[in-house]
């Protein structure tokens, strides 16, 4: 009887984890949608001073999937700086050579 | 997550899935920087090859594979809820965006070809193919991959208890939406 309260416990706290998950999945995701279409309207100005943003929103977006979608976040520290280190390199890789 | 996903021997997805992850991000990040600079010397050659992408297919190209992304990413979390129904069903939408990816790239490769823009037509376009042609490989392989494994679940091969292969599988597949997060603004906005 102990045993199934506590399968049953294990049950509902996984199926809640689940559901936060999918939630700030689902939060991540419509975030994504929202600074991919920024980018593309920054993009239509045609203005090239803009072209920080437009990178600044592209790190944005690849610390979001990183953290959230591949699941960093629950990783240890140096998988969650690994992440950060590349994305690193990649904005000063672009602003000394744009 | 696995349980052992605080541990570094174990990244999201597994080490080996990790190494893969940072030699193909240092591999696109080297051309993207190679690119940046033979732009910054030639910039009127790059500005008119760029006029002939299409800045919208690229962004809406984008958003199908980050939403193919998150129906992955939702995938793991119904396998490890024992929902292996949902988990399947959450794979089949990836695939199906994987494929509207490839098809919406293969239409514009396809525009390409036939204006003549082929890989020697200028440096821009040596690069345009390079980056985007070996991303488009990666997808293809992912999309096969994921095939797989939607099938493997669906035959409950893979339970809450035996999520790793699912995991690399779901890494590997969050590996194309972060090379095509680096490339896109480069190759169609700036």
């Amino acid at each position: 009887m102990r045993l199934n309260l506590d399968f049953n416990f294990s049950c509902t706290l996984s199926f809640i984890t689940m559901n936060k998950e999918i939630y700030i999945n689902t939060i991540s995701w419509i975030i994504l949608i929202a600074l991919i279409l920024a980018s593309f309207t920054i993009a239509e100005t045609h203005n090239s001073q803009l072209f920080l943003v437009i990178i600044l929103l592209s790190v944005i977006k690849f610390l979001t999937i990183t953290f959230q979608f591949v699941e960093v976040k629950n990783a240890h520290f140096i998988w969650k700086l690994t992440s950060i280190l590349l994305i690193t390199s990649y904005i000063i890789g672009v602003l000394i050579l744009y | 997550m696995n349980q052992n996903s605080k541990s570094i021997y174990y990244p999201p997805g597994g080490i080996l899935i990790w190494f893969l992850i940072l030699l193909e991000i240092f591999t696109f990040l080297g051309a993207i920087f190679v690119f940046l600079y033979k732009r910054s010397a030639e910039l009127e050659e790059f500005k008119q090859a760029q006029a002939f992408l299409n800045p919208l297919v690229g962004t809406i190209n984008t958003i199908v594979l980050i939403t193919s992304g998150y129906f992955m990413a939702n995938s793991l979390h119904q396998l490890k809820n024992n929902d292996n129904k949902k988990s399947a069903r959450s794979v089949k939408i990836a695939i199906f965006f994987g494929i509207v990816f490839l098809i919406i790239k293969s239409t514009e490769f396809y525009g390409k070809i036939n204006h003549g823009i082929g890989f020697t037509e200028n440096t821009f376009f040596t690069f345009y193919w390079l980056m985007t042609g070996f991303h488009y490989i990666h997808v293809l392989f992912g999309v096969g991959l994921l095939a797989y494994v939607q099938y493997a679940i669906s035959k409950n091969k893979y339970k809450s208890t035996n999520t790793f292969d699912v995991e690399s599988s779901a890494t590997y597949w969050h590996l194309c939406d972060l090379i095509w997060i680096l490339i896109f603004p480069v190759l169609y906005l700036l």
